[in-house]
């Protein structure tokens, strides 16, 4: 990291020079005005909206007060452990006072009177909200074509023609653009989170399953959401991960805190490496088939042992497994919304229930999300769940037994996070429904095993980055992350754009 | 089980099959919307049909993916929300209650 210089030379703190810790530490310090700088940080997340549609809602007023606060609170000393860092949320994470949709239409107009616990906990500690940022609506899409309607479809910086992916591609496309110190919530259902990571060349981490607390996260499937974090670089998601994670009474799948695992925390020599086969399909892109063989050389020169494994029962049934069951939750999670209470809503007036809510979500409902509706709906209907929820969720069964039996060989697996470069929205349009779907290849099976996973860029094929996926068994963060770094160090010249 | 349960692979989805599920879902569709999810749905549960191929004898199903012991958080009373606070996201409100659409027809 460059040297950074005192408070009154600078005018702009980059985040191409400057980590987060470097960032904090200077806050701490009182070197640099919060106020000023998230004055001007909101100012290129306003301009950065208008090119690339990264926010729903960006709020500015509540960013500029709590960056008053702090400053004072900096010098009298009080100030928390992440102290004017600049925070983007996914827009399916609640924060309290600002529009929390989930980026569709119907909740439009919801306004959270909570905090999720991931918020309340970077709050607490002094971290600032910039804004909500763009998704597929619920998280309904792997390249963010899927938003609300009314919403405008997020751009990738790197090349406007193509898509960021999705779903949370705001987060991906902001982290990739903000050149001021940044730090995105995200969300992963089955690749939210890595798919647009990969595609805008940013870290996308994604926890063990229950290692953040879902408390305030707008359900798309519950036995499968997961927030996680988008930043620059692998070290800048350790100090927001270590706030976020944890035990949380408000949801019932949090996992307990960790003493019992404690031992698994100790640093280890990382040694062996499966390479998943399916990395090489027919499917995948010659030029990312090739990028990987690249690493798995430096792997090799740095000392690991790398081997190519296979996930057969992931691999072919993967997809089906994860579709029947995500969409089956989102099914009834979507049930709750029906035009009462808060969100979008009509004159009641001579209705009847039946007749208000159908016209409610018929309105406001995009097409995706009826299209999983329906297809989460039919596979739970009598005569048909056994045939396919069950089913899914006994494969689901096999799915993480097949991760846990490698998991007993190698430390860590590693394959493509997505089988192309993004794509461009006219190639997009061409896809069918199923082909979509099937884009999710490689990143439903770590979603579906609760498995700690994240994507980090590895260089770029036709000028837009590649992304590595790596997957370590559940509760195994601290071994991800250690090799994060030791892929990052390994990369860092094919990571400059040409 | 229905035959239809045994082998998914069989199910042929017709537009009225698609507008009963939609109107169990509590969704109006078009008639355009009915096509598409007609043909989308049937290119779909093919697809998926590979599960019939999946042998799950005596497996159990996985709810979700992470093993929990049961957590029982203390039977303690907390603030919620109040009276106004609950109110206060809709315009649909008279005397301290919601206002709903008629439940009886």
């Amino acid at each position: 990291m460059t040297e950074i210089p005192d408070q009154d030379q600078i005018p702009e703190i980059s985040a191409r020079d400057y980590s987060v810790q470097d960032y904090l530490k200077k806050v701490k310090a009182g070197k640099i005005d919060v106020v000023m700088y998230v004055q001007k940080a909101l100012e290129k997340a306003r301009e950065y909206d208008q090119k690339y549609h990264f926010f729903t809602t960006i709020c500015a007023e509540r960013a500029l007060q709590q960056a008053k606060e702090i400053q004072l609170k900096v010098k009298h000393q009080t100030a928390g452990r992440l102290a004017g860092l600049l925070i983007s949320v996914k827009d399916n994470i609640c924060v309290k006072g600002v529009e929390s949709t989930a980026g569709s239409r119907i909740l439009k107009g919801y306004t959270p009177l909570f905090n999720a616990t991931a918020i309340e906990r970077l709050e607490k500690e002094d971290a600032i909200i910039i804004g909500k940022t763009t998704q597929d609506a619920f998280g309904f899409g792997s390249f963010n074509i899927n938003v609300g309607l009314g919403n405008a479809v997020p751009l990738n910086p790197l090349d406007i023609r193509r898509t960021t992916g999705g779903s949370s591609g705001g987060a991906a496309g902001m982290t990739a653009a903000a050149d001021f110190v940044h730090v995105a919530l995200a969300e992963s259902t089955g690749g939210s989170v890595e798919a647009p990571a990969s595609f805008c060349g940013v870290v996308g981490f994604c926890p063990t399953y229950g290692k953040i607390s879902r408390y305030g996260l707008i359900s798309y499937a519950d036995s499968l959401d997961k927030i996680g974090i988008m930043s620059k670089n692998v070290e800048d998601v350790v100090p927001v991960l270590e706030i976020i994670s944890g035990f949380d009474e408000m949801d019932g799948t949090a996992l307990a805190d960790e003493s019992e695992h404690n031992a698994k925390k100790t640093k280890r020599t990382i040694r062996k490496i499966g390479v998943l086969n399916s990395s090489f399909d027919k499917n995948v892109s010659p030029a990312i088939q090739s990028a990987l063989r690249e690493i798995q050389e430096k792997l090799q020169e740095k000392g690991c042992s790398v081997e190519e494994v296979s996930l057969p029962i992931t691999s072919k049934y993967g997809i089906a497994a994860y579709y029947i069951l995500s969409t089956a939750e989102a099914s009834t999670n979507l049930a709750r919304f029906c035009g009462l209470r808060y969100g979008q809503e009509a004159s009641v007036k001579g209705k009847s229930f039946s007749e208000y809510f159908t016209e409610i979500r018929s309105q406001n409902f995009n097409e995706e999300s009826k299209r999983r509706i329906i297809l989460g709906t039919f596979t739970r209907m009598a005569g048909y769940r056994d045939a396919y929820y069950l089913k899914a969720a006994k494969a689901r069964s096999k799915i993480i037994a097949e991760y846990k039996k490698l998991f007993e060989t190698y430390d860590l697996l590693i394959s493509p996070t997505m089988p192309l470069v993004a794509p461009t929205f006219a190639e997009i349009g061409k896809l069918t429904p199923l082909q979509h779907y099937l884009m999710d290849i490689l990143t439903v099976g770590p979603n579906l095993a609760g498995i700690p996973h994240a994507s980090i860029p590895i260089g770029f094929s036709e000028d837009m980055p590649i992304g590595l996926m790596v997957m370590a068994d559940q509760r195994e963060e601290e071994k991800l992350l250690q090799f994060l770094a030791l892929v990052e160090e390994a990369v860092q010249k094919r990571n400059e754009r040409a | 089980m229905s035959p239809a349960a045994t082998k998914p692979a069989a199910v042929k989805i017709t537009p009225a099959l698609t507008m009963e599920i939609a109107k169990a879902s509590k969704l109006q569709l078009t008639d355009l919307e009915v096509k598409k999810f007609t043909r989308d749905l049937q290119e779909i549960l093919n697809a998926f049909s590979v599960l019939d191929t999946l042998d799950v004898q005596g497996v159990k199903p996985s709810f979700q993916p992470v093993q929990h012991l049961d957590v029982l958080r203390e039977d303690k009373v907390r603030a919620s929300l109040s009276q106004e606070q609950a109110l206060s996201l809709t315009k649909q409100k008279e005397n301290g209650f919601f206002i709903g659409p008629r439940t009886i027809d």
